[in-house]
């Protein structure tokens, strides 16, 4: 039985690579997501949201869930069951220099030494997995990958090896004097890498049901004077990839709805759903629709128009995460979110 | 004709789905095409007569392309 107070399973969506004005960039959601923990007293939620390259932030009201995965358990396929620690297998593309592939083994190195993760064995691809850009009609990025089978070789060999999740270390075209990678570092546009990051870890944990996050291997960038805050998390270092370690160290094991223990989060737990007011039309939020759990639409403009009353779905408006957070702590306590509103209209 | 690597393929397509729920008529449109990896709808008409226009974005997997 499930009392007014207690947590309330709540899934963050912030689609990846459409530009959203909280949640586009690196890591700028997080604020956000830690509130919503703090609201629902548990967040489930991608790393879109949670990744700051150097920066993030672990909180154990916080389930870090790639975001195919995140949509198998919204639609009643996963459930997630929490661990106290994986063991995070590194996938190395061949396609990394010798000098950047060195400087991610030494955050590796360091995450090991000052954070205490378990992380090892460590697979590289047996030739270049061949990452490549693009943009679809609508503004939002997309990308592809040459092979893909040296990909899920490589997840093969660290999964029977022994790992239980996987980092993905890519190496992304550089494009420095780009006018999209301009934009994006000055807060505007979307992220023209988000796409193809999520082809790579949806790709892989979809075929090996291990948690799975993906770090972008990139050139270092001159200096920018007129950086964004929000884009500031991913010029502190060489690498992307302290926050996906982090986010991968107690993310939960994914397993079959039917199979789970009695400790996981099963989706029929899930208690609301909170997105972006344009970006509704994805596999979670559809999936949560129909299924009658409230939907909280936030305001927060992005490439996209995809509305509740476009899709035909209910969905109660927020006009901010703050707000949003309002509304879960609402139905957390029990409190009908009409309540909170004026007018309200009589009965009959 | 050659039996290629298995690959991905990017699809841009509109959907003309009946009333009643969105992600099975989705689901299933894509499967014509290969295992849906990563969509979107990327616009939404709603018509006269309650059905609703979609246009999608997606990533299918396709596991053996012949090229």
């Amino acid at each position: 039985m499930t009392r007014p107070g207690e947590p309330l399973p709540t899934l963050m969506v912030v689609p990846t690579g459409i530009g959203c004005e909280l949640g586009g960039y690196a890591g700028d959601a997080v604020p956000a997501a830690r509130l919503l923990a703090a609201a629902s007293g548990c967040l489930i939620t991608h790393p879109n949201v949670m990744n700051g390259a150097s920066l993030y932030w672990s909180d154990p009201r916080i389930h870090y869930v790639e975001g195919s995965s995140l949509d198998r358990f919204a639609t009643g396929e996963l459930a997630l069951e929490p661990v106290r620690s994986q063991r995070i297998g590194l996938l190395l593309d061949a396609g990394i220099e010798e000098e950047l592939r060195l400087r991610h083994l030494q955050v590796a190195d360091g995450c090991r030494a000052s954070l205490g993760l378990n992380i090892g064995p460590i697979e590289t691809t047996t030739a270049p997995i061949g990452v490549s850009l693009s943009q679809g009609e609508s503004g939002a990025s997309w990308g592809q990958l040459q092979r893909p089978d040296l990909l899920l070789e490589a997840g093969e060999r660290l999964r029977d090896a022994g790992a239980t999740a996987i980092a993905v270390i890519a190496r992304f075209p550089d494009d420095p004097g780009s006018e999209a990678l301009t934009a994006y570092r000055q807060g505007g546009g979307v992220d023209a890498l988000a796409g193809a990051e999520a082809v790579i870890s949806h790709w892989l944990s979809r075929q090996l049901n291990l948690p799975c996050a993906h770090a972008p291997a990139l050139s270092p960038l001159e200096m920018d004077p007129q950086l964004d805050p929000r884009a500031a998390g991913e010029e502190l270092g060489y690498t992307f990839l302290p926050c996906v370690l982090v986010g991968l160290s107690r993310a939960p094991s994914l397993r079959p709805a039917a199979e789970a223990s009695a400790e996981a989060i099963r989706p029929e737990q899930i208690g609301a759903v909170v997105a972006p007011a344009g970006a509704l039309g994805g596999a979670a939020v559809l999936a949560c629709a129909e299924r009658g759990v409230p939907v909280i639409a936030v305001d927060s403009p992005c490439v996209l128009s995809v509305t509740a009353e476009a899709l035909g779905i209910e969905a109660l408006p927020a006009s901010s995460y703050s707000e949003a957070a309002g509304l879960v702590l609402a139905l957390r306590e029990g409190i009908s979110p009409a309540a909170l509103r004026r007018p309200l209209l009589r009965l009959g | 004709m050659s039996a290629a690597l298995p690959g991905f393929r990017s699809l841009a397509l509109t959907l003309a789905c009946e009333p009643g729920p969105l992600l099975p008529q989705i689901e299933a449109e894509l499967r014509h095409h290969g295992e849906p990896l990563r969509w979107a709808i990327t616009d939404a008409v709603c018509r006269a007569d309650g059905s609703r226009e979609l246009t999608l974005e997606a990533m299918v997997h396709q596991p053996a392309l012949l090229v």
